[in-house]
């Protein structure tokens, strides 16, 4: 059983933070909360998401799979104000939701969770730098890395961190000291990481006012953050490019 | 070689661009061996380097992958492991015919008689481990995966189908689907333009592709009764009962429980069959394999095929450029992580 009542702007941060990476998930559900595991179709970068029972206005379920499209969802929530509350109900035997938002009701039909791909296995990565920083901060470095570049290197080097992209003609580089950053662990480690999936997962991160960066030599990024008041733990993990010669 | 079951499947011709993003589990074997007989000279003679070794499975390999993966087709080689142990007599008689198709070849080549030199050539083609090792290694310059089945590499490949990690089969043979390959794809890597063996007409080769469900309704037979179906007309591990074709065997096979109560009907044997049964029902296959395609490694594949082999290096160069561009791509996966 999943019965719970949610904020409608924080079920849709949760949905933008998902449909990055996927179309449809495997929603878990448990009487602490929901939580997601979910690659990208093209094994580049996963997402793991949990929000804690406690971020819902009210919450009760049991260990359940619930399968979801998220562009169902998101259409939805169109029609939600921002302070609207979303109520919803899993009916099991008929295999459906009810959503509620406002007057709307609406009945949405679940996918076959073994229909969807399975829950990645999480790697467990040893990475030596770890940057916290303001989420505005790198969402503007990776906004003007866009505009001249489709991939970017982050690294550090001697206590300050950097995030650099080149195009055929033109450069851009963000230097932030550490007195610029909320923390830093420095080593001398630099990845390149495609632009398309970063600026997606940025995206959401930007919100935050706390990312957390962990970073090695030519290794996976990995992107931590919370949301709605350190109930919800939002962590992205995005595979490198090489570097060509 | 394979079980002689086409006539009673249904086959679908397939456009290549329809395949596009679709891995396939190529019988290595299989395909090797199509390229020694068929990249041939007009003699028979195959392709050679100068030191007389022969180089038509890395034409093959390099031109005819490297067209496919253009068409961003994954393909993926399964080799053979270790043969089942009733297979020793097949392999055996494989070996004899080879070597009478090359006595003969040469006879014919000695006489003049082109057209009979090149049917026997074809005939005697042979793989020894010097043309295995030499597949693996160009493939893996390519960046192309290839894995070694614990026995035969179509079982493995029909397993690779069955668990969803690739799409087809790609093999000559039926026999995949006797392994329970739900889809087997055949003309894959040697589409277009083939001379009909003795005669002087060419014909248009296209892929085609057979569903095993689809196919097994048709005949309204079950998996296991396909097997049956093959084991009395022949497969790799046993002569075909006498005067029994396919559709014989179909009618048989739909008459009878099972293979045992055929054999006692016509009075013959076929030895090993509940061996033989079993082996194509619970072959013996591993999931120890990753699939990743990789850059293909320029420098090595020019220095393989052309400082080793004689290729030209300019044929050779835009090769791997074409390849390059397909497998090139900069982003890596985080399966190596894993």
């Amino acid at each position: 059983m999943f019965r719970a009542t949610i904020d409608a702007y924080l079920l849709r941060d949760s949905v933008e933070i998902l449909s990055v990476l996927v179309d449809e998930i495997r929603l878990r559900t448990s009487s602490d909360g929901i939580s997601v595991k979910a690659v990208d179709p093209a094994n580049v970068a996963m997402v793991t998401f949990n929000l804690d029972s406690s971020a819902f206005d009210d919450f009760e379920a049991d260990e359940s799979e619930i399968g979801l499209d998220l562009t169902k969802i998101s259409d939805i929530l169109g029609v939600a104000d921002k302070n609207d509350k979303v109520s919803m109900e899993l009916n099991e035997n008929s295999q459906n939701m009810s959503i509620n938002i406002g007057s709307f009701s609406y009945t949405l039909s679940l996918l076959d969770p073994s229909t969807i791909r399975s829950e990645p296995k999480i790697p467990q990565l040893e990475l030596p730098a770890e940057i916290i920083l303001n989420g505005t901060d790198l969402r503007r470095a990776v906004k003007a890395a866009e505009k001249i570049s489709d991939h970017m290197l982050l690294g550090v080097n001697d206590d300050v961190f950097y995030m650099e992209a080149e195009g055929d003609t033109d450069k851009v580089r963000l230097d932030l000291a550490r007195d610029q950053l909320i923390d830093l662990k420095p080593d001398d480690v630099r990845s390149l990481f495609s632009l398309d999936y970063l600026s997606d997962i940025v995206k959401p991160a930007s919100k935050s006012n706390e990312v957390v960066l962990e970073i090695g030599q030519d290794f996976p990024i990995k992107i931590n953050f919370e949301i709605a008041n350190g109930t919800g733990k939002v962590g992205y993990l995005l595979a490198p490019r090489i570097e060509s010669e | 070689m394979g079980v002689d079951i086409g006539d009673l499947l249904h086959k679908k011709e397939v456009e290549i661009p329809n395949l596009s993003n679709k891995t396939v589990a190529i019988d290595a074997y299989n395909t090797l061996y199509q390229f020694l007989s068929i990249i041939r000279q007009r003699d028979g003679t195959p392709l050679q380097d100068s030191k007389g070794r022969t180089t038509s499975h890395l034409s093959g390999i390099l031109y005819r992958i490297t067209n496919l993966v253009e068409e961003d087709i994954k393909p993926v080689f399964v080799f053979d492991g270790k043969p089942p142990d009733f297979k020793t007599e097949t392999l055996e008689k494989r070996k004899q015919s080879r070597e009478n198709a090359n006595q003969k070849w040469n006879e014919a080549k000695k006489k003049g008689l082109t057209e009979e030199a090149y049917k026997y050539a074809q005939g005697s083609a042979r793989i020894d481990d010097q043309i295995l090792d030499d597949a693996k290694y160009l493939l893996d310059s390519m960046g192309i995966p290839y894995l070694q089945s614990p026995s035969e590499g179509e079982a493995q490949a029909a397993h690779m189908v069955q668990k969803g990690d690739a799409d087809y089969v790609g093999s000559q043979d039926y026999d995949a689907l006797l392994f329970g390959a739900p889809h087997v794809i055949r003309n894959l890597t040697i589409t277009g333009k083939r001379k009909i063996p003795g005669k002087n007409t060419y014909i248009e080769l296209k892929p085609e592709t057979i569903d095993m469900e689809e196919n097994l309704e048709s005949l309204g037979v079950t998996h296991s009764k396909l097997i049956d179906i093959a084991l009395c007309v022949g497969t790799d591990y046993n002569k075909g009962l006498e005067k029994i074709g396919p559709k014989r065997a179909l009618k048989l096979v739909k008459a009878h429980d099972d293979i045992k109560s055929i054999l006692n009907e016509t009075g013959q044997k076929i030895e090993n069959v509940d061996k033989i049964k079993d082996f194509f029902m619970n072959p013996e296959v591993t999931d120890d394999y990753q699939l990743k395609w990789n850059r293909p490694d320029k420098d090595k594949i020019i220095q393989f095929l052309c400082e080793e082999h004689d290729f030209s290096e300019e044929r050779v160069a835009k090769a791997c450029d074409r390849l390059d561009s397909k497998l090139g791509s900069h982003q890596k996966t985080l399966d190596q992580w894993f």
